[in-house]
């Protein structure tokens, strides 16, 4: 039995294929999924999504999104993904420096912090993701 | 009959129009094939998303989310205009507005009050021309849009409609039916209508499902998605009904340039002929007279 994947953004679908396993950022943390889950769904968090299949493993920067899952089919829907060789560091860099500025002047009680705490999250984890992935392609 | 010099200018300004329209119309081609790849990948993000709510709603009660919403009367309601940023494009602008004349017209009978969000440069010409308000402008990428207008007019609808400012949300825009048929329509965004699901669907709500965090938090943070993905598929299917409309009008106008072309050689011939028989009557009748 296999896992087919779909991940689907609102400009394309990002990847349609079988994989042997799946590990997502779940709401309460990671969380693997192979083949034979029981049904599922739930919302996503900021963080990096794996697949192996083959034995080749690959790494996607997730930003927010949720996930439906059966015996067979795991469908992700979120509004960005990128994988790891795909990750533009100089950019996630500006974004962090950007949002760290940012975020220095406002309390944690202004409607624009859980925005900009967002924002500094993915930039973190696309330059994590890049440190541990991208630069050896 | 006008001179063989002036017929020969204008068929020379009319072939060059012939160029230009041939050119628009491929340009508009090429727009549209693009379009519709991307019409075709956002539908299967818009599709996933309703079917998950259709499965969310028919487990549990889902009157309490706010934008679920569903008001007895109508006092105020928010109208997305789609038009586009340049003309050129046959009806597709006239028939546009001329809804838009009579949504108003209604809305006076109605006595409920209108507020627009544009995009396209059209629509917002007209609405400045009758001193009409326009909350929200986003003209300039009509014939490409991009997701960063999304968030915009989602952030708006959603907001504004979850406090009860507003109780509808419509658009009026060009449904793209095929390349020669673009129909211009009227379409609920808000309260959000019965979702078309198809029946083979429905059986599976008995079944298990985990949910995490729980369903009450997936699906208000489901329904915004769906709102942002409706309105990016509404924006796409103006916007290849635009290139669509112009690839016909321009096309139209190509064949017209042909035949005012064809016409025209036509009368540059027989005034050409008729010079040069002229021409031959002056030598004969000379030679008569010099014998």
């Amino acid at each position: 039995m296999t896992l087919k994947l779909t991940i689907i953004t609102p400009e394309k679908i990002i990847i349609d294929k079988d994989v042997d396993e799946v590990i997502a950022p779940g709401w309460h943390g990671e969380f693997g999924v192979l083949p034979g889950h029981a049904r599922f769904i739930t919302l996503l968090n900021i963080g990096e999504l794996i697949f192996r299949s083959g034995g080749q493993e690959e790494h996607l920067a997730l930003n927010w999104g949720f996930a439906e899952i059966n015996q067979t089919r795991m469908t992700v829907l979120v509004q960005t993904a990128e994988f790891d060789h795909e990750i533009d560091a100089k950019r996630a860099l500006a974004a962090k420096q950007r949002a760290e500025e940012a975020i220095k002047g406002i309390s944690t009680m202004d409607a624009q912090y859980e925005a900009l705490e967002a924002a500094l999250k993915r930039a973190l984890l696309r330059i994590e993701i890049y440190q541990k992935y991208g630069k050896q392609k | 009959m006008p001179t063989l010099a002036v017929i020969r200018k204008r068929i020379k300004t009319v072939t060059s129009t012939a160029k230009i329209t041939k050119a628009m119309k491929m340009i508009a081609a090429v727009k549209l094939r693009k379009l519709q790849q991307q019409a075709i990948n956002a539908r299967s993000y818009s599709r996933k998303i309703e079917e998950m709510v259709h499965e969310i709603t028919l487990r549990t009660d889902t009157s309490m989310h706010a934008l679920m919403r569903r008001p007895e009367t109508t006092r105020k309601s928010l109208i997305i205009l789609a038009t586009s940023d340049r003309g050129l494009c046959g009806g597709f602008n006239s028939n546009t507005l001329r809804m838009v004349s009579q949504e108003i017209l209604e809305s006076k009978k109605e006595n409920r009050e209108l507020d627009f969000i544009t995009t396209g440069r059209k629509g917002r010409d007209f609405l400045r021309r009758y001193n009409i308000s326009n909350r929200l402008d986003l003209s300039g990428s009509s014939g490409n849009p991009d997701y960063s207008s999304v968030m915009d007019i989602a952030g708006i609808v959603i907001k504004e409609f979850s406090e009860g400012s507003y109780d509808e949300v419509k658009f009026i825009y060009n449904k793209f039916v095929s390349i020669l048929s673009q129909k211009t329509t009227r379409e609920y965004l808000l309260p959000i209508q019965k979702l078309e699901i198809s029946e083979d669907k429905e059986e599976s709500a008995d079944v298990k499902v985990i949910y995490e965090p729980s369903l009450q938090e997936i699906l208000s943070s489901l329904l915004p998605r769906m709102i942002e993905s409706r309105i990016y598929h509404i924006l796409l299917e103006s916007a290849a009904s635009e290139h669509a409309a112009r690839m016909t009008a321009m096309d139209s106008a190509n064949n017209n340039a042909k035949d005012m072309i064809d016409n025209l050689t036509l009368v540059m011939n027989r005034a050409r002929q008729s010079a040069i028989t002229k021409e031959l009557m002056d030598i004969v009748n000379g030679a008569e007279a010099m014998r």
